[in-house]
């Protein structure tokens, strides 16, 4: 199923084989379809892609080694809210440090800063590998998760800025006539472009979790919602469920 | 005075349901947008479920913003704050539900949890705090807001149950042929822009 | 999670551990906000200052007028015009030359587009001509909003003579009428409102100012 298996025999060192995963076998947006929202919002140019992408993999990086840190100290029923409080303060140390030393950065991507904490990955990594794994483990997966999201993000915003911009990073790359296709660095050039990726990836039968050919993530929102839930409130409902069921034979 | 407030108020609703809409335009709940967005009767659950969670996270984060935080000086801590509270009330009101009326409970109880997650309700929260609106503007910029998303997952739906049985070419089925739905619902909504 | 068959000792205990965790978070966020604090404030004064320049070029120097700035703290803007309502002032500075000659005065005021607050820096000549605007704060959606930042834009209001601005659609012709940016009415209206809010501000209040009225 998955064409890069082969390629993993060179990657004796486990450190580097969890970068790579987050580039190739595992890539947040290609292949897993994680953080649709910002993936759509700030993929306007490469510069704001670059931005959103490395301030996720601060926050992803510390987040994950805290929670590696702290895994076995974490009683399992309250992880969600201690997930939530520590991610949540990662975020908001990150977006301080921004605005203090780089605020243009923050300024361009506004609100979607703060919502670095409801995105898909920074859970999804915690909750299915962090919890689970050790601090070098967790660090070098934060950053190969990071960093493949950042060059995806980064992919998207350049063709989108090419196409509606005429630039890349902020230079001119078009021939001077080109009229650039302003649609691609509004709103429905960013679902345009996502519809036409994961299309190309079908016709060229790619792994990605909206063809159910990529490997499914613990917690994978892309493409269906219910998938979001999976591990997160499964549990959960598998509680109610089994409770409700003891209820009954009661 | 009054007029002028009530002006303003119907601008900050027209602007976030239609102009500004949440998922359209600000690319925000799209996770549930294109994952729960198959049937209309679904969709209308979860479109209901987020007007009423957004309509009280918004009253809540809007009172404690103006009354701790900013007095205290604390506005820093605004998204760590917001995001347990969203959470926090999201479990309780599902369990408020679940006890008072389960009927209820079995039109919303489902799509509660998926809610905290939704990035659409601490979006808003964080907007209403960035555009220094107060607690009524908070309101009604909260509650515009989620039927601007409602509106939005509904029309998709319907476009979809539509679809289920056209011939679509096998690369685009499924998601792809959904967001190339979307793209052109949010082209329309551009027009909207027109209106303020 | 409401199960019942949780023993008591593990809610304390998963309350204590939760209640530990946030502390030390709390440690934290203090620690790192104490530290950026003052580099936030600076940043948020270096950009204010270099769109001060901006807007006046040809000054030496420039100082608060902290008179005037309270007279504007003081003032509800919408007593000269209706359309000022929800139109702050929170700047008056003096541009002044090389020996100490008051040239003009540079306004910063604030006002709502239609999905941020924006914040626009005007200055304005003793002799009433604007010297350029700046937009320092504008956050409107991609596209249609942010375009106003653009270069042309602000360009129409700079060197020109007047004490108040036009709205127009699509057919300026005189110095002082604007067009309404296509797609953004409101936030061009507001960025007008507030320029004219500041003018007329300027006008009222400072008696040596020269104010040429539009032919």
């Amino acid at each position: 199923m998955n064409k890069l298996k082969p390629t993993n025999k060179l990657f004796k060192n486990r450190f580097f084989e969890r970068i790579s995963n987050g580039f190739f076998k595992e890539n947040p947006i290609f292949v897993l379809m994680l953080g649709m929202c910002p993936t759509l919002a700030v993929t306007t140019s490469a510069t704001n892609a670059i931005g959103m992408g490395l301030s996720t993999t601060a926050v992803l990086v510390l987040s994950n080694v805290i929670i590696a840190a702290l895994r076995t100290f974490i009683p399992d029923k309250v992880r969600m809210p201690y997930y939530i409080v520590v991610v949540a303060s990662m975020v908001t140390i990150v977006e301080l440090i921004l605005k203090a030393y780089l605020p243009s950065v923050n300024e361009s991507l506004g609100i979607y800063i703060p919502l670095i904490v409801v995105n898909c990955i920074i859970f999804g990594r915690v909750e299915a590998y962090a919890a689970k794994n050790s601090v070098g483990l967790s660090f070098f997966d934060g950053i190969g998760m990071g960093l493949g999201f950042t060059l995806a993000l980064f992919l998207i915003g350049s063709f989108r800025e090419v196409l509606g911009a005429g630039t890349i990073l902020g230079f001119q790359v078009m021939p001077k006539n080109y009229e650039p296709v302003s649609i691609f660095v509004q709103a429905p050039g960013a679902f345009l472009v996502v519809a036409m990726l994961t299309a190309l990836q079908n016709k060229l039968r790619l792994p990605s979790a909206t063809n159910g050919t990529g490997k499914k993530s613990a917690l994978a929102c892309g493409g269906d919602c219910a998938n979001c839930s999976d591990e997160t409130y499964a549990t959960y409902h598998e509680v109610e469920t089994s409770k409700q069921a003891k209820g009954k034979e009661d | 005075m009054s007029s002028g407030y009530f002006v303003n108020l119907l601008v900050i609703a027209i602007s976030a349901a239609f102009i500004n809409n949440v998922v359209l335009s600000q690319f925000l709940g799209i996770c549930s947008f294109l994952g729960i967005s198959n049937k209309i009767k679904t969709s209308t659950g979860m479109g209901f479920a987020v007007i009423f969670v957004i309509t009280l996270a918004s009253i809540i984060c809007s009172l404690i913003y103006d009354f701790i935080l900013f007095p205290l000086n604390l506005a820093y801590l605004n998204t760590i704050v917001f995001i347990v509270v969203i959470a926090a009330l999201v479990q309780f009101v599902e369990m408020i539900i679940k006890k008072y009326s389960p009927s209820l409970y079995d039109a919303l109880g489902v799509y509660l949890p998926l809610i905290t997650t939704n990035c659409a309700v601490l979006g808003v929260a964080l907007i209403n705090v960035d555009n220094n609106f107060d607690i009524v503007e908070s309101i009604v910029n909260g509650f515009a807001t989620a039927v601007g998303y409602t509106i939005a997952i509904v029309i998709l739906a319907g476009i979809r149950e539509r679809m289920e049985h056209n011939d679509i070419t096998i690369s685009f089925r499924g998601f792809p042929i959904t967001l190339i739905t979307a793209t052109l619902m949010a082209m329309a909504f551009y027009g909207f822009a027109g209106l303020i | 999670m409401a199960d019942k068959k949780i023993k008591k000792p593990s809610i304390i205990k998963d309350a204590l551990s939760l209640t530990i965790i946030t502390i030390i978070c709390s440690f934290a966020l203090a620690f790192v906000y104490e530290l950026t604090k003052d580099p936030i404030k600076a940043q948020e004064d270096a950009k204010k200052n270099e769109a001060y320049e901006v807007v006046y070029e040809v000054a030496d120097s420039l100082s608060t007028d902290e008179e005037l700035l309270q007279v504007a703290k003081d003032m509800d803007l919408s007593s000269l015009d209706a359309k000022y309502a929800g139109i702050t002032i929170d700047d008056v500075i003096q541009a002044k030359d090389a020996s100490g000659n008051v040239l003009g005065y540079i306004i910063k005021s604030n006002t709502r587009g239609y999905s941020s607050n924006i914040s626009v820096a005007i200055g304005y000549s003793m002799d009433g001509v604007v010297q350029g605007i700046e937009l320092l704060a504008i956050n409107d959606t991609p596209g249609f909003g942010l375009e106003l930042k653009n270069s042309e834009f602000i360009d129409r209001f700079k060197d020109v003579a007047t004490d108040q601005f036009k709205l127009t659609k699509g057919s300026a012709s005189e110095p002082n009428e604007i067009d309404v940016y296509s797609g953004a009415t409101i936030t061009t209206e507001a960025v007008v409102n507030a320029v004219n809010a500041g003018l007329t501000f300027l006008t009222e209040n400072v008696a040596k100012l020269g104010g040429v009225a539009v032919e």
